[in-house]
């Protein structure tokens, strides 16, 4: 894989000079950093500006390259590497020019960030205590069982921590969040251990469905729908 | 050190209209004394004033948004930067802590979205009046006022508390500014959010709200737990604490919003007119400046009122706050954000190949083309491409002051738009000037060069689903 400045060459000139062969194949590089479905997003697979071998670039740089070769379907993902690093950098006035966003590509990059950031609290409550009307968790030793205790409200606030994360930073909704800890050599449930495999369980798959139904909100979100 | 920190954060902690000289005269000698310090930051200046700029007070509880020093934060920063003794250490200090500001702004309003309020919330409305000073004196760039900090607050689905009190602030300081600059739909999108807000009250004796435990028969509704955080005293970080979802009118908002509906009714009269942006960069017209016929015009037209000059002409800051170009024109109005986007499973057309015209604003990093950064080529200084100069090549491409000598017929083979590009047409009527035709391209060398070692060297581009050597 080239560096990102002879990436970014290459995808210019071959559409300059109608160079289809190297071309489709620098947009399946494209496709496969820059996923355009959910099924694209490898939890282990190494996505955005890290696939490119040598510095990687600033992701409003790979933001900008994109929009200007209208590379339409990968821009949702490009739009989300930009926002994961949050709104400082978005705006940051020491990047070089080419990654300087434009006031219209920053406007919706900030849009989708905080439209993001809403739906990543508001479903992080949902999923942390559970929907309307479950019933507490039967396991014994497990600390769901007593949701309202100090130790169950410690948990649930870790792994809220640990799916929101904090409000500076951009959002992180499409990542994986690692609900065990290694305690001494032995993987344990955040928060102690004291909440049961069937509660992480459900947390992880409602954090699925989450990525999921983010994902699906992406191109709206940054107002690529038009 | 850390007396003159204190000495200095003192000043603009007590900052009034009645001591303002004598709090200048007060942080001019105290930084004085500090130049005896060899070590004293050269940012010392901007951080004092930032780390202090709460000073003064913002009593929300009460309907007061108002900062009731912001206009002499932002005057004691004009002074500073213009002051003989301490300009040397205050370079751009009005552009840095207006976008400071400006980030902070951004910033603080997802925070307290989330619903931590407390300090978020105070800096909130803060910065809130800073940015509307910052707005009048030209130091904040005009795409923010145009496209982020209005579409910002009335970006969500509903209006928040603390983001229909930043609107408050904005109109009433800066009315003028926004009303000239930002989106006339925007701004009548503020005004329709305003007149049906209703504010959550706030508890009896401003004691926090008894906690409310989730559990599992909870489900938190709309609007999120932000909207019922919004007028805590305290930082709410348990997240298993509501409060009832109660909602009442706030007469003493209603009451400022009747006088913000009001001003803009008169044209923003006795505002501060809106600052110029002729060159695209920030035109600090000074606090004191009244031009009559600015604010009129501007509001009137609901456009920028761009051929006003100000009145008191200084220089342009070293630290420009804005993107734009000398010269260029109005950007295209944008379409506001009003409400958030809803769910849909994304279904997006193929890759699609970039064409000529691109109709982004000139503000545009552009990649290909970095003529307006490269002065005019002089002859003498074009240098042949160590690599790819061929002595037995049959054509010269000239990219800014690098020259390429190549072999047309090895081009022709993989690109029909390069066949174009050396036609016979354009060989026979191009410049000569080393015995064979040379072509001016607008590509960048680093570009062209990377082109030719797609064509000249096999397996330049190994790509990780190629096989072998892709060139076309």
């Amino acid at each position: 894989m080239p560096d990102f400045t002879t990436f970014s060459s290459l995808l210019r000139i071959t559409a300059k000079y109608e160079m289809p062969t190297v071309r489709s194949q620098m947009l399946e590089v494209v496709r496969d950093a820059y996923p355009e479905t959910f099924e694209g997003l490898g939890p282990s697979k190494p996505l955005g500006e890290s696939v490119f071998s040598g510095p990687a670039p600033h992701p409003n740089e790979v933001l900008n390259l994109f929009v200007q070769q209208k590379l339409t379907s990968a821009l949702p993902m490009a739009y989300y590497m930009a926002t994961r690093r949050g709104l400082y950098s978005l705006m940051d006035r020491r990047l070089p020019r080419n990654a300087t966003l434009s006031p219209r590509i920053l406007q919706s990059a900030i849009g989708g960030l905080v439209a993001l950031r809403e739906v990543e609290f508001n479903e992080a409550h949902r999923l942390t205590f559970g929907p309307k009307g479950s019933h507490p968790c039967s396991a014994s030793k497990c600390l769901s069982r007593a949701p309202t205790g100090p130790a169950a409200l410690a948990a649930y606030q870790m792994v809220f921590d640990r799916i929101v994360g904090s409000s500076r930073f951009g959002t992180k909704v499409l990542e994986v969040p690692e609900f065990y800890e290694d305690q001494g050599g032995e993987l344990q449930c955040i928060g102690g251990g004291g909440i049961c495999s069937s509660c992480v369980g459900r947390w992880e798959s409602g954090h699925a469905e989450l990525r999921k139904k983010v994902w699906g909100m992406l191109p709206n979100a940054f107002g690529l729908k038009d | 050190m850390g007396n003159i920190d204190n000495a200095l954060g003192l000043a603009v902690a007590e900052l009034s209209d009645q001591n303002y000289a004598h709090s200048l005269a007060f942080y001019r000698l105290w930084f004085d004394i500090g130049q005896t310090y060899p070590q004293i930051p050269s940012d010392q200046i901007s951080d004092t004033i930032w780390n202090n700029r709460r000073a003064g007070s913002i009593n929300n509880e009460h309907g007061q948004l108002i900062h009731q020093t912001a206009h002499l934060i932002t005057r004691l920063a004009s002074d500073r930067e213009s002051d003989l003794l301490l300009s040397p250490h205050t370079p751009g200090l009005q552009n840095r802590l207006s976008a400071r500001s400006l980030g902070e702004f951004f910033s603080n309003n997802l925070v307290v979205v989330r619903g931590e309020c407390g300090s978020p919330l105070y800096n909130f409305y803060t910065d809130a009046n800073l940015i509307a000073h910052w707005a009048n004196l030209g130091y904040v760039e005009e795409a923010a006022i145009r496209n982020h900090v209005l579409q910002s607050l009335i970006s969500h689905s509903k209006l928040y508390d603390h983001q229909a009190d930043a609107l408050i602030v904005l109109f009433k300081l800066a009315g003028a500014t926004f009303g000239a600059y930002a989106d006339p739909q925007v701004v009548d999108r503020c005004f329709e959010l305003l007149k049906g807000h209703s504010y959550t009250p706030p508890f009896p004796n401003n004691d926090p709200p008894p906690p409310i435990y989730y559990n599992a028969n909870y489900t938190p509704p709309n609007p999120s737990y932000g909207q019922r955080c919004n007028n805590f005293h305290q930082v709410r970080r348990e997240l298993v604490q509501v409060s009832s979802p109660r909602v009442v009118k706030c007469g003493n908002r209603t009451k400022v919003f009747q006088e913000v509906v009001t001003l803009r009714e008169r044209g923003w009269e006795g505002l501060p007119p809106p600052p110029v942006f002729t060159t695209g960069k920030p035109k600090p017209t000074g606090s004191n400046q009244k031009d009559p016929a600015a604010t009129p015009v501007a509001t009137a037209l609901g456009l920028p009122n761009r051929d006003l000059q100000p009145q008191i002409p200084r220089p342009p800051p070293p630290e420009l706050a804005t993107t734009s170009e000398p010269g260029i024109v109005l950007e295209p109005p944008v379409t506001p954000i009003t409400q958030s986007p809803s769910i849909s499973i994304a279904t997006l057309s193929d890759f699609t190949i970039a064409d000529a015209s691109d109709d982004e604003p000139p503000t545009w990093p552009t990649f290909a083309d970095n003529s307006d950064d490269e002065p005019l080529i002089d002859p003498t200084a074009v240098v042949p491409h160590e690599t790819f100069y061929f002595e037995d090549g049959n054509a010269e491409v000239l990219c800014g002051a690098t020259l390429f000598r190549i072999h047309t017929t090895i081009l022709f083979l993989h690109s029909p738009a390069l066949r174009q590009m050396f036609s016979q047409t354009n060989l026979a009527t191009a410049e000569s000037p080393n015995g064979c035709p040379r072509i001016l391209s607008t590509d960048t060398a680093g570009d062209f060069v990377t082109l030719l070692k797609t064509i000249y060297l096999p397996g330049f581009v190994v790509l990780p689903t190629s096989a072998g050597c892709p060139t076309d």
